[in-house]
């Protein structure tokens, strides 16, 4: 039914090697300057395809994809936010008045529980751009096909799927739409057709989040962070999120210099 | 001969909607929002009351009869998070004296009065009547509604888990509805609810439980005596969004796309609610004699202009 979302493997991958056999696309955002490992854009997982996980080869060094667990964390996160009379936020992502969350937009609602699972995202931003640019080239891993706990993203809309059918066709995920605030959509309800209809634009992401620390392996970069860059690492560090907020906010062809000018030094 | 009696049975289909479905009852009136103001539909007509555009969520209360709306403004704004001021207005629709007061994000109209929506057991031992300013004790209940004469309460008690209940019977289970969208008819004989997998249900001291098919959305159930539901539904059209209570067919610059609410009706029996209005939410079930009062009130403001 959905056949937009298959055939999205991005590289490909010999199982005799245990590499890849074309570059990781993401180029420089898969690039971890203070680990050498990362330099070489055919290497999987940080040569650890055993323990790590990241099939589409989209995560950047240091992150793999959420285990089964954090997707279950992310589900149990957005469920709590479920018949809480809570509205939809139209000027921000969060309203809060009194000490309470009045209103949530559908991009606060994935960060809230996206940071449940070591994933800072106080940079989100509005689901129809970052979810298109930054935030999606560097700490979301484009996936084949949906699972429970992933994130759903519409053009202009993004939610996490908390059901799909054997078939693999998401069956409901759980959105803050602007009609309804924090709620489930089911797609097998019969008279859901405005969804049903929007769903030929939809696109599955999974979160990448810090992988563990290899033994006896130098310790993976920290986890995205918001502010000044946190975990040792300056703010221009590719993978904060101050840097790619800077670089989400700077002109187009500028962004491109940035982005060629680190590929090349990293490249060397 | 297959096809006569397929044909049958569609006429005799709607042969019991037309005798059961809304709009047969002329006394049937009810009030929405349709693009941010109240409009009322009585007796086959519609009438909008407020030509404000601001108005977020309403109530009318049939005895005394009042409106109460609220609208809001933002206080404080940063990169991801805003703080607002919400503020209702208080009609008084027979001697036209408005009244308003602050805080209450959302009120319902229900136990005769008009109350704000909030846990009463978290905010002491009881909750106000916004029209009488009198104090509603509330029973031991945390979540509760009550018939317009106080006899009847439904509602949440801590002691007794999260089940809706009343005066000891067992309404809805717990986890299956929310705290924050059930209704009791005026006269205390319907419970509507949203159940398991957010279903709209309707509770009767008479019938026991019903469900609908389907549900309605964040709004809150409206049910009267005779059992009649109103929700608020999607319809499956795209709709554009100026503001969650703000939306149309029509693109306009800042409108984000979701899908249309119209008014849905539902009683039991009907497997399906039914969608009455095309566009509109929160919707109200109200008297005749109330009905009329907001129109004598709408033509009034429209010799004075609204502030």
């Amino acid at each position: 039914m959905y056949d937009g979302f298959r055939n999205m493997d991005q590289r490909y991958y010999s199982s005799g090697t245990g590499s890849f056999t074309t570059p990781d696309p993401l180029g420089i955002g898969a690039v971890n300057p203070q680990n050498p490992t990362s330099w070489n854009k055919y290497v999987y997982v940080l040569d650890d395809p055993v323990n790590r996980n990241d099939p589409m080869g989209l995560c950047p060094p240091g992150y793999v994809e959420a285990d089964s667990t954090q997707l279950a964390s992310i589900v149990s996160t957005v469920d709590s936010y479920l018949d809480k009379g809570i509205g939809y936020d139209k000027n921000g992502h969060y309203d809060v008045t009194n000490g309470q969350l009045n209103a949530i937009d559908c991009s606060g609602l994935v960060s809230q529980a996206l940071a449940g699972i070591a994933y800072s995202s106080t940079n989100f931003k509005q689901a129809s751009t970052t979810f298109t640019t930054s935030q999606t080239s560097s700490l979301f891993n484009a996936d084949s096909s949906f699972q429970v706990g992933d994130i759903i993203w519409f053009p202009g809309h993004v939610g996490i799927v908390t059901g799909v059918d054997a078939s693999g066709n998401v069956a409901s995920f759980v959105g803050s739409q602007t009609s309804t605030g924090p709620a489930v959509v089911d797609l097998t309800d019969k008279t859901k057709t405005y969804w049903q209809s929007r769903m030929k634009g939809a696109k599955a992401y999974k979160p990448c989040v810090p992988a563990p620390v290899l033994a006896g392996g130098g310790a993976p970069p920290s986890g995205p962070t918001g502010g000044g860059g946190g975990g040792g690492y300056p703010w221009w560090y590719p993978y904060t999120e101050s840097f790619l907020y800077w670089l989400d906010s700077i002109p187009v062809g500028d962004k491109e210099w940035v982005t060629s000018s680190i590929s090349y030094e990293m490249e060397d | 001969m297959r096809s006569a009696a397929g044909s049958t049975c569609r006429i005799a289909a709607l042969a019991f909607l037309a005798v059961s479905g809304f709009g047969q009852n002329q006394q049937e009136c009810f009030a929405f929002l349709l693009r941010a103001d109240i409009s009322v539909v009585c007796g086959g007509k519609t009438v909008q009351v407020t030509h404000r555009g601001n108005i977020e969520r309403f109530v009318v209360s049939d005895e005394p009869p009042s409106l109460a709306y609220t609208t809001s403004r933002i206080t404080r704004r940063s990169a991801t998070t805003t703080s607002s001021q919400f503020t209702t207005t208080i009609v008084n629709l027979a001697s036209g004296a408005v009244n308003t007061v602050g805080g209450s994000r959302s009120v319902v109209s229900t136990c005769g009065g008009i109350l704000p929506m909030e846990d009463a057991e978290r905010s002491g031992s009881g909750t106000h009547d916004l029209l009488t300013g009198k104090e509603v004790m509330t029973g031991g209940y945390n979540w509760f509604r009550c018939s317009s004469d106080r006899k009847i309460v439904v509602g949440t008690m801590k002691q007794a888990g999260d089940d809706l209940r009343s005066d000891g019977i067992k309404v809805a289970p717990g986890g299956d509805f929310s705290v924050y969208q059930f209704d009791i008819s005026p006269d205390g004989s319907h419970v509507a609810y949203y159940g398991d997998r957010h279903a709209l249900c309707e509770f009767s001291f008479r019938n026991g439980t019903e469900c609908a098919d389907r549900g309605g959305t964040a709004d809150l159930p409206s049910v009267n005596g005779s059992g009649g539901v109103l929700v608020a539904v999607g319809t499956g059209q795209g709709c554009y969004y100026k503001a969650p209570y703000d939306f149309s067919l029509r693109q306009t610059p800042g409108t984000t796309e979701d899908e249309c609410l119209g008014i849905g009706y539902w009683k039991p029996g009907f497997k399906s609610i039914q969608i009455i209005q095309p566009l509109g939410r929160d919707p109200h079930w109200i008297e005749p004699q109330t009905a009329g009062l907001l129109e004598a009130w709408a033509t009034h403001l429209a010799v004075k202009p609204q502030k």
